[in-house]
């Protein structure tokens, strides 16, 4: 019986030693919400008794494994969908939620419910700034708080200035722009609005601070001089100019408040303008503080690190934060400056210790940026076929004068290249210009019978594509040409010699001393047989607008080839 | 029962009447694109194949009742080109429905033309407005700090020219976009007009018709009506005086217009196909700025400290309500008073201030949501208020923490909640580009996402946000300033400068 008893007792014994080896440590207890202090499932119900009312507040959840749980919730419980809070309405029944647990009481609850993460609608991220520079897709620009920012153009980059679509090539260092991103993290833009001609600088002034009026935002300027053609003119006895809000004049190289400004009646005061929203405002003031001078030459070297600028002419200058950089038309970043610049600068000081308040930067080329393409070739026509030319013995416009090439260039034209026959003043279609005999074989009897020659022609190229073309049956003598920039003045239809530009403040290429020269006159020059470009189309002389800036290939008082910038 | 009935149906209509303040008249600029001041209108007309500058008088009129609004324009004008015999004159009336979604916190306005009259004279023409069709809806988001707007609208004027000499047809479209805060509102308005013309030129003799002339001319305009209120500092001329200088609130209002067209060249009433009359024309008109000047700040203890501005500003605005000389400026920031500065300095409305306005009524106690905010304290109308807009929510159910200091993802999340901002922030599993956006909690991540790409805040050397750190008085001071500064210059900007000089 013993013996009985005890086989017994063994067989209980293993049998809950292998019962306790077999079920999971703790697997009853862990399986319980309360024990884990949470639970996961579906929302079967959320409750909350009226403000001010009896009742409690509970939340029902469903697990996974179909157990029903009621919970009360906290009175500090927490609720959010997605990470982000939410209120009891916002539960849905069957939504996935998770709620945890505290003293058997609900003290956060949060519910699923976004299916893409991350998700920013196209254009959701923005942001705006100025271009310091562009180089292949590279974009680089200063955003408002002073951060240079790194991002990317790519082909499908869809880049506006003023509702028009642009290449990049016409962008230029000193645009402000806008730029939508498609995508949270990418930093290829998608998107890009440029802003208009308002960007450019209208003029810039120099008189006597006469009063400020802070409430409008208005100066008063007496004895006013603008800067033209190279010097000072008169302009007015009298000035009143608005100025933008975000104003912040300067003096001695050192910031004001807006407030400060009227302590400085009576003092000398340089005024840059653009022209916003219909009114010349002022955009830079800059206080002279002891004797004005003024510089012309090439930067000889620039030490950023005490900010000092050195001309050719040993002359040396502080640049400041105030310090004014012009180029292209546009207010720029000092850094833009380099060795070899051709500058003009408005100094202030005296002896040897002069501030750089003005800095205007007449280098310009035919592209803005390092990334553009454009051309302007001239040589003999020697073959065009369909969408096809080659040009013989041509020369290429680089460096601001003409190079030289033997051999022959193949280029491609398409239904979009304009055609300018010079000769008869016509513009031609793509098929006009392939069927008439621009080129010739000239070993061919009918030709020699008529006596063709091939034509020549002044060519504007968008790397291997013709924008633009200007025939011409003869070539010119481009020895005597150079390359021209300035702004319209005014445009006239003039009875003798026909559609007239009036330029101020140009400035010729010297190719003998390898500098821009600046023009200290108006220039009048006849627009009646040249190539007139503006953002890669063909546009008529009545097109050109006050203002608008030009690079152009002259040969003395005609225009051959004029791009407007 | 009725009286319940009466007391619920008398909250309603104020709930309405806080959460919709009435829109500005400025809010509905007309369609032809003029701009005016106090003194002068301007205008340019086109009906006559020219652009035409007519200047004159121009009154206007905004009335409101209840869902219902009424603007009114009438103007009397004349050639600025004296050589140009005419005149032109015009009443038009809109009337506005509005329909308040207060669940959504939205309002749709459609606007109709209820009554027109015009008369342009030009030369020897004279154009009667015959019809005037107009269909235009606008959408109206209400947050608590500014109320944004976009609206579309059609319409076709039908003019006859001499009566039966032909007719000029304009169809315009277009569409607006605006937003209108204390600091500021702009209404910028995009519009495209056709212009077709056909009519019969008068004969050589007299009752003979001439030969049949027609026309099409396209003009775009760019219309801006914008205000904004800025705080200036003004020293003090004397010496000898109890305070050094003090803020003034300056309110400058500007119109702006830009007329780009293309129109045919008419010579002797003839149109040369070969060529076309393009060109800009801008007019601008500015409003005498409205000066008011505000309290002076007078505290021993910002001189010389670096958010002293930020400070003596808010101050300006009465935002801060102890009556002590000692600013503190780095000691912590509670929960109440910046919930309360930020509704002050917005101009928020918060229901108490109203009430006492109405006169008093015997109502049962209200019950505070918030244990530590009683509905007898002085702070219970602005926490009240910015629970229903939906700006707070108390750290927990009950519990507001109106004694609790600041924190940075608290305050950010305040301010952006106040703009309505929140929504526009990626959907949820995205991270911020702050170097300790792990930290960042839930809560809060949208509104420091938002917060950054608005410039509200930007992050420490080490490019971290804090999100826990506690703000003190100072550093919420100058977060307020700069949310000053967005709905008072971001805003104009984007409305006005980005959509007028970037996209046209």
């Amino acid at each position: 019986m013993k013996q009985k008893l005890g086989w017994r007792y063994r067989l209980a014994v293993i049998m809950v030693i292998l019962i306790f080896l077999a079920w999971p440590a703790g697997a009853g207890q862990a399986a319980h919400p309360f024990v884990q202090g949470y639970v996961e499932g579906y929302l079967k119900e959320i409750t909350l008794p009226p403000a001010g009312g009896e009742g409690e507040a509970a939340i029902t959840v469903e697990t996974y494994g179909g157990e029903i749980y009621r919970l009360k919730l906290s009175l500090q419980a927490v609720l959010a969908i997605d990470q982000r809070p939410a209120k009891p309405a916002d539960f849905k029944p069957g939504m996935e939620v998770y709620a945890r647990i505290v003293n058997r009481q609900a003290t956060y609850v949060e519910g699923y419910s976004t299916m893409v993460a991350s998700y920013l609608p196209p254009g959701g991220r923005v942001q705006r700034g100025v271009i310091i520079d562009i180089e292949g897709e590279n974009l680089i620009i200063k955003d408002y708080a002073g951060e240079r920012r790194n991002y990317y153009i790519s082909p499908a980059t869809v880049i506006m200035r003023q509702g028009k679509l642009i290449t990049p090539g016409l962008l230029y260092p000193g645009d402000r722009v806008k730029l939508y991103f498609d995508e949270l993290y990418s930093d290829v833009v998608g998107r890009m609005e440029v802003e208009g001609n308002s960007v450019l600088v209208s003029g810039l002034y120099r008189g006597k601070l006469a009063s400020v009026d802070t409430s409008a935002e208005n100066l008063v300027l007496r004895e006013v001089y603008i800067w033209r053609n190279g010097r000072w003119q008169s302009h007015a006895g009298i000035m009143q100019i608005p100025y933008v809000p975000e104003i912040v004049p300067f003096a001695g190289g050192q910031k004001l408040a807006e407030n400060r400004m009227p302590y400085y009646r009576g003092r000398d005061v340089y005024i840059i303008t653009k022209n916003v929203l219909g009114r010349e405002r002022a955009v830079n003031v800059i206080f002279k503080n002891q004797y004005e001078s003024v510089f012309n030459d090439k930067i000889a070297d620039i030490n950023w690190y005490a900010d000092k600028l050195e001309l050719g002419d040993k002359n040396n200058f502080t640049l400041h934060e105030g310090s004014v950089v012009i180029k292209d038309g546009r207010l720029q970043d000092k850094m833009i400056l380099g060795s070899g610049d051709d500058v003009l600068i408005i100094a202030d000081g005296r002896g040897l210790s002069r501030l750089a308040n003005i800095i205007y930067v007449y280098n310009q080329s035919l592209n803005n940026t390092k990334n553009g393409q454009y051309y302007i070739l001239a040589g003999r026509l020697d073959q065009v076929t369909e969408y096809r030319l080659w040009l013989k013995d041509y020369f290429v416009l680089g460096g601001n004068q003409w190079e030289s090439f033997r051999g022959s260039r193949e280029l491609f034209f398409d239904h979009d290249t304009a055609f300018y026959d010079g000769e008869n003043r016509i513009l031609l279609s793509a098929d006009q210009f392939i069927a008439g005999d621009y080129a010739v074989d000239e070993e061919s009897e009918r030709v020699k019978k008529e006596g063709l020659k091939d034509w020549y022609a002044y060519l504007y190229v968008d790397g291997e594509r013709v924008v633009a073309a200007l025939l011409q049956p003869k070539m010119d003598s481009l020895l005597v040409q150079r390359v021209t920039t300035g702004t319209v003045h005014k445009v006239v239809q003039d009875e003798l010699a026909g559609w007239t530009v009036e330029m101020r403040d140009g400035a010729d290429f010297s190719p003998a001393r390898g500098q821009w020269m600046p023009r200290t006159a108006f220039l009048r020059v006849n627009l009646e047989k040249a190539l007139l470009i503006k953002e890669d189309k063909l546009i008529t002389p009545e097109e050109l607008k006050t203002g608008d800036r030009l690079y152009m290939v002259r040969d003395d008082f005609f225009g051959k080839v004029i791009v407007v910038k | 029962m009725k009286k319940r009935v009466a007391v619920l149906a008398f909250s309603i209509c104020l709930v309405v009447c806080l959460l919709f303040p009435a829109l500005p008249a400025a809010g509905y600029p007309d369609i032809n694109g003029g701009v005016y001041n106090e003194y002068e209108y301007e205008e340019i007309v086109f009906l006559s194949g020219e652009p035409v500058k007519f200047t004159g008088k121009v009154t206007t009129s905004y009335k409101e009742k209840e869902n219902q609004a009424t603007v009114r324009y009438t103007m009397d004008l004349k050639p600025e080109n004296e050589s140009i015999k005419g005149k032109l004159s015009r009443q038009v009336t809109y009337s506005i429905n509005y329909d308040r979604r207060t669940d959504k916190g939205q309002t749709i306005a459609d606007i109709k033309v209820t009554s027109f009259k015009e008369n342009i004279d030009l030369d020897k023409d004279k154009y009667k407005l015959e019809d005037f069709q107009f269909s235009s809806s606008r959408i109206i988001d209400n947050r608590p700090a500014s109320d944004f707007y976009s609206g579309t609208w059609s319409a076709r004027k039908y003019y006859t020219i001499n009566k039966t000499e032909g007719t000029a047809v304009v169809d315009i479209s277009g569409g607006t976009a605006g937003y209108a805060n204390f600091w500021g509102t702009t209404t910028t308005q995009l519009i495209e007009k056709v212009i077709t013309v056909n009519r019969t030129l008068p004969g050589n003799n007299k009752g003979e018709s001439g030969e049949k002339v027609g026309w099409q001319g396209t003009v775009k305009i760019d219309q801006v009506d914008s205000m904004r209120k800025t705080l200036k500092y003004e020293e003090n001329k004397a010496d000898l005086a109890s305070f050094s200088g003090g803020h003034m609130r300056i309110t400058q209002q500007n119109m702006y217009a830009r007329y780009e067209y293309d129109l045919p060249y008419i010579k002797e009433g003839q149109v040369e196909e070969s060529r076309r009359q393009q060109g800009t024309i801008e007019l601008s008109k500015d409003k005498l700025p409205q000066i008011e000047r505000l309290i002076i700040p007078k505290f021993y203890d910002t001189g010389g400290h670096w958010a002293q501005k930020s400070i003596e500003k808010l101050y300006s605005l009465d935002v801060f309500t102890d009556n002590s000389s000692f600013f503190v400026p780095d000691a912590p920031m509670n929960r109440m008073d910046f919930v309360r500065a930020l509704m002050k300095a917005c101009d928020i409305r918060v229901e108490g201030e109203t009430k006492k306005k109405t006169g008093s009524r015997k109502q049962p106690a209200e019950v505070s949501p918030f244990q530590d905010v009683p509905s007898t304290s002085d702070d219970y109308k602005y926490v009240k208020s910015a629970l229903e807009k939906g700006i707070v929510s108390g750290m927990s159910r009950d519990f507001f923490g109106a004694k609790e200091n600041l924190t940075r993802a608290q305050a950010v999340t305040i301010l952006v909640r106040a703009l309505g901002f929140e929504h526009k922030a990626p959907t949820p599993g995205y991270y911020t580009s702050f170097a300790d956006d792990e930290k960042i909690p839930g809560w809060a991540k949208d509104s420091v996402y938002i917060a950054r790409e608005i410039n509200l805040i930007s992050g420490d050397t080490s490019y971290r946000f804090n999100p826990d750190k506690v703000m003190t008085r100072a550093e919420a001071s100058v977060m307020l300033v700069r949310f000053l500064e967005f709905l008072e210059k971001d805003l104009q900007k984007n409305y006005r400068e980005e959509i007028i000089l970037y996209n046209r």
